[in-house]
Protein backbone atom coordinates (compact mmCIF):
# COMPACT_ATOMS: atom_id res chain seq x y z
CA UNK A 1 0.00 0.00 0.00
CA UNK A 2 2.82 2.40 0.94
CA UNK A 3 4.62 1.50 -2.28
CA UNK A 4 1.46 2.23 -4.28
CA UNK A 5 0.99 5.60 -2.58
CA UNK A 6 4.65 6.43 -3.21
CA UNK A 7 4.27 5.62 -6.91
CA UNK A 8 1.02 7.56 -7.15
CA UNK A 9 2.54 10.64 -5.52
CA UNK A 10 5.50 10.34 -7.92
CA UNK A 11 3.11 10.37 -10.87
CA UNK A 12 1.26 13.34 -9.36
CA UNK A 13 4.57 15.24 -9.05
CA UNK A 14 5.47 14.55 -12.69
CA UNK A 15 1.99 15.65 -13.84
CA UNK A 16 2.04 18.84 -11.73
CA UNK A 17 5.54 19.89 -12.80
CA UNK A 18 4.67 19.13 -16.44
CA UNK A 19 1.47 21.23 -16.23
CA UNK A 20 3.31 24.14 -14.62
CA UNK A 21 6.06 24.02 -17.26
CA UNK A 22 3.62 23.91 -20.18
CA UNK A 23 1.69 26.99 -19.08
CA UNK A 24 2.69 29.01 -16.04
CA UNK A 25 0.01 31.71 -16.51
CA UNK A 26 -3.01 31.53 -14.25
CA UNK A 27 -5.93 29.58 -15.61
CA UNK A 28 -9.00 31.68 -15.25
CA UNK A 29 -9.44 33.51 -12.02
CA UNK A 30 -8.28 36.85 -10.75
CA UNK A 31 -5.23 35.87 -8.75
CA UNK A 32 -1.84 34.97 -10.16
CA UNK A 33 0.54 33.08 -7.87
CA UNK A 34 4.15 34.14 -8.38
CA UNK A 35 5.69 32.12 -11.20
CA UNK A 36 9.04 30.54 -10.20
CA UNK A 37 12.02 32.04 -12.05
CA UNK A 38 12.75 28.71 -13.78
CA UNK A 39 9.29 28.70 -15.43
CA UNK A 40 9.31 32.27 -16.73
CA UNK A 41 9.45 32.44 -20.50
CA UNK B 1 8.05 33.00 -3.36
CA UNK B 2 5.00 33.34 -1.14
CA UNK B 3 2.46 30.58 -1.49
CA UNK B 4 -0.30 29.36 0.79
CA UNK B 5 0.77 27.25 3.77
CA UNK B 6 -1.06 24.24 2.32
CA UNK B 7 0.85 24.43 -0.99
CA UNK B 8 4.21 24.85 0.75
CA UNK B 9 3.60 22.01 3.22
CA UNK B 10 2.35 19.57 0.59
CA UNK B 11 5.23 20.41 -1.77
CA UNK B 12 7.79 20.04 1.05
CA UNK B 13 6.30 16.70 2.03
CA UNK B 14 6.35 15.34 -1.53
CA UNK B 15 9.83 16.75 -2.18
CA UNK B 16 11.19 15.05 0.93
CA UNK B 17 9.67 11.68 0.00
CA UNK B 18 10.96 11.82 -3.56
CA UNK B 19 14.28 13.59 -2.84
CA UNK B 20 13.55 16.58 -5.07
CA UNK B 21 15.84 19.61 -5.16
CA UNK B 22 14.74 23.05 -3.94
CA UNK B 23 13.92 24.37 -7.41
CA UNK B 24 11.56 21.46 -8.16
CA UNK B 25 9.94 21.93 -4.75
CA UNK B 26 9.15 25.58 -5.58
CA UNK B 27 7.68 24.56 -8.97
CA UNK B 28 5.62 21.91 -7.20
CA UNK B 29 4.32 24.43 -4.63
CA UNK B 30 3.37 26.78 -7.48
CA UNK B 31 1.56 24.02 -9.43
CA UNK B 32 -0.32 22.87 -6.30
CA UNK B 33 -1.29 26.48 -5.55
CA UNK B 34 -2.67 27.09 -9.07
CA UNK B 35 -4.53 23.76 -9.06
CA UNK B 36 -6.02 24.12 -5.57
CA UNK B 37 -7.09 27.76 -6.02
CA UNK B 38 -8.63 27.18 -9.45
CA UNK B 39 -10.54 24.04 -8.35
CA UNK B 40 -11.73 25.66 -5.10
CA UNK B 41 -12.80 28.86 -6.89
CA UNK B 42 -14.63 26.92 -9.62
CA UNK B 43 -16.49 24.71 -7.11
CA UNK B 44 -17.48 27.64 -4.87
CA UNK B 45 -18.55 29.83 -7.81
CA UNK B 46 -20.62 27.05 -9.42
CA UNK B 47 -22.21 26.25 -6.04
CA UNK B 48 -23.30 29.87 -5.63
CA UNK B 49 -24.54 29.89 -9.24
CA UNK B 50 -26.52 26.72 -8.53
CA UNK B 51 -27.96 28.17 -5.30
CA UNK B 52 -29.08 31.28 -7.21
CA UNK B 53 -30.65 29.18 -9.98
CA UNK B 54 -28.13 30.16 -12.67
CA UNK B 55 -25.81 27.15 -12.68
CA UNK B 56 -25.67 26.79 -16.49
CA UNK B 57 -25.11 30.51 -17.03
CA UNK B 58 -22.37 30.61 -14.39
CA UNK B 59 -20.68 27.60 -16.03
CA UNK B 60 -20.79 29.32 -19.44
CA UNK B 61 -19.31 32.53 -17.98
CA UNK B 62 -16.57 30.49 -16.27
CA UNK B 63 -15.67 28.67 -19.49
CA UNK B 64 -15.66 31.87 -21.57
CA UNK B 65 -13.47 33.74 -19.11
CA UNK B 66 -11.21 30.69 -18.68
CA UNK B 67 -10.60 30.53 -22.42
CA UNK B 68 -9.66 34.20 -22.49
CA UNK B 69 -7.67 34.85 -19.35
CA UNK B 70 -5.37 31.95 -20.06
CA UNK B 71 -4.08 33.74 -23.18
CA UNK B 72 -5.05 37.38 -22.79
CA UNK B 73 -4.20 37.82 -19.08
CA UNK B 74 -5.56 40.96 -17.41
CA UNK B 75 -5.95 42.61 -14.04
CA UNK B 76 -5.30 40.49 -10.97
CA UNK B 77 -5.76 40.82 -7.25
CA UNK B 78 -2.79 40.53 -4.90
CA UNK B 79 -4.78 38.28 -2.59
CA UNK B 80 -6.25 34.83 -3.33
CA UNK B 81 -9.06 35.54 -0.85
CA UNK B 82 -10.13 38.78 -2.53
CA UNK B 83 -9.92 37.01 -5.90
CA UNK B 84 -12.16 34.21 -4.59
CA UNK B 85 -14.67 36.70 -3.16
CA UNK B 86 -14.87 38.73 -6.39
CA UNK B 87 -15.06 35.59 -8.56
CA UNK B 88 -17.88 34.16 -6.45
CA UNK B 89 -19.79 37.44 -6.74
CA UNK B 90 -19.06 38.45 -10.34
CA UNK B 91 -19.64 35.19 -12.24
CA UNK B 92 -23.11 34.37 -10.86
CA UNK B 93 -23.99 38.09 -11.20
CA UNK B 94 -23.02 37.98 -14.88
CA UNK B 95 -25.24 34.90 -15.28
CA UNK B 96 -28.17 36.60 -13.52
CA UNK B 97 -27.70 39.74 -15.62
CA UNK B 98 -27.57 37.60 -18.79
CA UNK B 99 -30.82 35.89 -17.76
CA UNK B 100 -32.52 39.27 -17.27
CA UNK B 101 -31.10 40.88 -20.41
CA UNK B 102 -31.97 37.87 -22.60
CA UNK B 103 -35.69 38.59 -22.17
CA UNK B 104 -35.25 41.91 -24.03
CA UNK B 105 -36.10 42.64 -27.64
CA UNK B 106 -34.02 41.01 -30.36
CA UNK B 107 -32.98 44.40 -31.73
CA UNK B 108 -31.30 45.41 -28.45
CA UNK B 109 -29.73 41.97 -27.99
CA UNK B 110 -28.22 42.25 -31.49
CA UNK B 111 -26.85 45.72 -30.70
CA UNK B 112 -25.37 44.52 -27.40
CA UNK B 113 -23.83 41.49 -29.12
CA UNK B 114 -22.28 43.65 -31.85
CA UNK B 115 -20.92 46.18 -29.34
CA UNK B 116 -19.36 43.47 -27.16
CA UNK B 117 -17.73 41.81 -30.20
CA UNK B 118 -16.29 45.15 -31.39
CA UNK B 119 -15.02 46.04 -27.90
CA UNK B 120 -13.63 42.51 -27.46
CA UNK B 121 -11.66 42.58 -30.71
CA UNK B 122 -10.43 46.15 -30.15
CA UNK B 123 -9.24 45.59 -26.57
CA UNK B 124 -7.65 42.21 -27.32
CA UNK B 125 -5.89 43.77 -30.33
CA UNK B 126 -4.60 46.74 -28.32
CA UNK B 127 -3.88 45.28 -24.87
CA UNK B 128 -3.50 41.47 -24.95
CA UNK B 129 -1.53 39.72 -23.63
CA UNK B 130 -1.47 41.63 -20.34
CA UNK B 131 1.14 40.22 -17.97
CA UNK B 132 1.99 41.22 -14.42
CA UNK B 133 5.15 41.36 -12.28
CA UNK B 134 4.35 37.95 -10.74
CA UNK B 135 4.11 36.30 -14.17
CA UNK B 136 6.05 38.36 -16.69
CA UNK B 137 6.04 37.39 -20.37
CA UNK B 138 9.73 37.56 -21.28
CA UNK B 139 9.82 36.34 -24.87
CA UNK B 140 8.46 38.51 -27.70
CA UNK B 141 7.66 35.30 -29.65
CA UNK B 142 5.57 33.99 -26.75
CA UNK B 143 3.88 37.40 -26.49
CA UNK B 144 2.95 37.25 -30.18
CA UNK B 145 1.70 33.64 -29.85
CA UNK B 146 -0.51 34.58 -26.89
CA UNK B 147 -1.96 37.51 -28.85
CA UNK B 148 -2.75 35.24 -31.81
CA UNK B 149 -4.37 32.71 -29.44
CA UNK B 150 -6.42 35.47 -27.77
CA UNK B 151 -7.60 36.77 -31.15
CA UNK B 152 -8.43 33.22 -32.29
CA UNK B 153 -10.51 32.62 -29.17
CA UNK B 154 -12.18 35.97 -29.78
CA UNK B 155 -13.06 34.70 -33.28
CA UNK B 156 -14.51 31.44 -31.92
CA UNK B 157 -16.59 33.30 -29.32
CA UNK B 158 -17.82 35.71 -32.00
CA UNK B 159 -19.00 32.76 -34.12
CA UNK B 160 -20.71 31.23 -31.08
CA UNK B 161 -22.48 34.52 -30.25
CA UNK B 162 -23.63 34.92 -33.86
CA UNK B 163 -24.78 31.28 -34.09
CA UNK B 164 -26.75 31.62 -30.87
CA UNK B 165 -28.52 34.71 -32.30
CA UNK B 166 -29.82 32.62 -35.23
CA UNK B 167 -30.61 29.15 -33.86
CA UNK B 168 -34.01 28.26 -32.44
CA UNK B 169 -33.31 27.00 -28.92
CA UNK B 170 -34.99 28.32 -25.82
CA UNK B 171 -31.67 28.68 -23.92
CA UNK B 172 -29.88 30.35 -26.87
CA UNK B 173 -30.54 34.02 -25.92
CA UNK B 174 -29.48 33.45 -22.29
CA UNK B 175 -26.32 31.52 -23.18
CA UNK B 176 -25.55 34.12 -25.86
CA UNK B 177 -25.87 36.95 -23.34
CA UNK B 178 -23.61 35.03 -20.91
CA UNK B 179 -20.96 35.02 -23.65
CA UNK B 180 -21.57 38.72 -24.39
CA UNK B 181 -21.34 39.88 -20.77
CA UNK B 182 -18.33 37.65 -20.04
CA UNK B 183 -16.62 39.15 -23.08
CA UNK B 184 -17.25 42.66 -21.74
CA UNK B 185 -15.90 41.69 -18.29
CA UNK B 186 -12.76 40.13 -19.78
CA UNK B 187 -12.23 43.12 -22.09
CA UNK B 188 -12.60 45.52 -19.16
CA UNK B 189 -9.99 43.54 -17.22
CA UNK B 190 -7.47 44.09 -20.00
CA UNK B 191 -7.66 47.87 -19.73
CA UNK B 192 -5.91 50.27 -17.32
CA UNK B 193 -9.37 50.90 -15.77
CA UNK B 194 -9.63 47.19 -15.00
CA UNK B 195 -6.24 47.31 -13.32
CA UNK B 196 -7.35 50.34 -11.29
CA UNK B 197 -10.44 48.44 -10.15
CA UNK B 198 -8.26 45.57 -8.89
CA UNK B 199 -5.91 48.06 -7.22
CA UNK B 200 -8.94 49.55 -5.47
CA UNK B 201 -10.22 46.09 -4.44
CA UNK B 202 -6.78 45.32 -3.02
CA UNK B 203 -6.94 48.42 -0.82
CA UNK B 204 -10.18 47.26 0.84
CA UNK B 205 -9.20 45.91 4.23
CA UNK B 206 -10.77 42.62 5.33
CA UNK B 207 -10.95 42.22 9.11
Amino acid sequence: MKNLMFRFSGLAIVALIFAAKVEPLCFFFHYQPEVPASLRK
Amino acid sequence: MSYLGLSNKLAANLAEKHHLDEEKQVVLAFAIEVLVLNIANAILTLTIGWALGVFKGTAVCLLTIAAFRHNAGGGHSDSPWRCAAVTMIVFPLLAIAAHQVSTGQDFYLNILSAVSILIGFAFVWVFAPVDNPKAPILSPIRRRKLKIWALSIMGIITMLILSLRFIKWEMAPEIGMCLVLSLLWVSFNLTPWGHRLWFFIDTISIR
